[in-house]
């Protein structure tokens, strides 16, 4: 930027007197518009063409603002999904992950929603006996830096609109559900643990035979 | 001109994009499947000496003053005075039907038998099972050999405190006026309940 302003202005000087061309005028007009936000040092200082004195040269300062837009997702094929199967986990109780990979520019939300609110059998289970499996969600998210988060609730309170989960149950949003304040661009780390003890029969209620399910849905929304 | 021009020109766009960009959302699913097998669970097993539940129960003196089987009415007081510990118990089944098998083996003793005495005491033993929706009960007589037939009942067990009873009546010996011989006198009732489809 610095060099073009000497040849501008001496032009300037020149096409003044010289009379002068409109063309040369409106020339410099546009110059001189396109050079008044450049700093008022620019405005006071005389820079001269090489060998018509000193200064040659001027500094100009532009500050440059930008900024990027958060962007937050899952990074590609490493979203929360995939299934798993115990089978007479009333016995056994189980535990499972579902590595996922978040990949957001800024701060960002998890949250969960379970579609039975337990392991689910078909059936009216009679008095003592239930056809609903109770099983807890745990959520473990890692950025950059080193700041983790953490939450369980159980399955029975993520229940889309009715879940008393408030940590992350429901759909993801800038509001909802469980924030890490840091960027996780591509950090391996983060998972969905689903979890449960063998079950207390003798305490119950007695679980019917049969097949079990449920359905967990995850969200992840940039919070800003 | 040019340089300025492109000065502006890279600006404009960043001044754009300093306004956040719209949270966006994007989601997984994690389906997970599980399964509870049939089986019966012994929740209260009673005071057993062997197998999943039970108990012991002596009955004492078996003989009554002339030497015969006491009344089979005293004998069954004397059963039950086992006690609750020893004759209930509590089992839950994950099916919606119930399988029962009872076997009473008969009280014997090691002495060799003549005519006019015995060593062996029989007796009919009941198993009363809570279900939903009402008692059931199963009985055999130690006199059938083998024992009692499998029999499905078509409820759940209930699930209250507990919901297997067992008691014992008709206590007899082979010839009504035995006499009973000397010695210790062992026998057993045999339970099994099972898962049904």
């Amino acid at each position: 930027m610095r060099p073009l302003v000497a040849p501008i202005r001496r032009f300037c000087r020149i096409s003044s007197g010289r009379g002068g061309l409109v063309a040369g005028a409106l020339l410099c007009l546009l110059c001189a518009a396109a050079a008044v936000p450049l700093g008022s040092a620019a405005a006071q200082t005389t820079v001269y063409a090489p060998g018509d004195g000193t200064p040659n040269q001027a500094n100009l300062s532009i500050d440059v603002l930008a900024s990027v837009g958060g962007r937050c997702g899952f990074a590609e094929n490493q979203a929360p999904e995939g299934s798993f199967d115990q089978r007479n986990f009333d016995v056994t109780g189980f535990t499972e992950d579902f590595p996922f990979v978040l990949n957001c520019t800024g701060p960002s939300r998890v949250a969960v929603v379970s579609s039975n609110g337990g392991l689910k059998t078909a059936g009216t289970a009679p008095a003592g006996y239930s056809v609903l499996a109770p099983y807890d969600v745990s959520l473990h998210l890692v950025s950059n830096t080193s700041e983790v988060a953490d939450a369980t609730c159980p399955a029975s309170a993520l229940v889309a609109g009715t879940g008393s989960c408030a940590t992350f149950r429901g759909a993801a949003s800038a509001t909802q559900g469980l924030r890490i304040g840091a960027a996780s661009t591509n950090q391996t780390g983060s998972y969905l643990r689903v979890a449960a003890n063998p079950y207390d029969q003798a305490v119950g209620p007695t679980l019917v035979a049969g097949e079990y399910a449920d359905t967990l849905t995850v969200t992840l929304s940039a919070s800003p | 001109m040019n340089k300025i021009l492109l000065i502006a020109l890279a600006t404009a766009p960043a001044l754009v994009m300093t306004t956040p960009a719209a949270a966006q959302s994007v989601s997984g699913v994690v389906d997970i499947t599980g399964s509870v097998g049939e089986k019966c669970i012994v929740t209260d097993d009673g005071t057993p000496t062997s197998g999943d539940f039970g108990g012991s129960v002596n009955l004492g003196q078996l003989d009554d003053v002339d030497g015969t089987l006491k009344s089979s009415g005293d004998l069954e007081a004397a059963f039950l005075a086992a006690g609750t510990a020893n004759l209930t118990y509590r089992i839950v089944c994950t099916t919606p039907n119930t399988k029962l098998t009872v076997n009473a083996n008969e009280l014997t003793t090691g002495a060799t038998v003549s005519a006019g005495y015995a060593n062996t005491v029989h007796y009919n033993a009941s198993v009363q099972l809570a279900l939903v929706g009402g008692n059931q009960s199963l009985s055999n007589d130690s006199l059938l050999v083998p024992g009692g037939a499998e029999q499905t009942f078509t409820a759940r067990l209930a699930t209250g405190p507990t919901n297997v009873a067992v008691t014992a009546n008709n206590f007899r010996t082979p010839g009504a006026d035995d006499v009973m011989l000397a010695g210790t006198y062992n026998g057993n009732i045999l339970i099994t309940i099972a898962p049904a489809s």
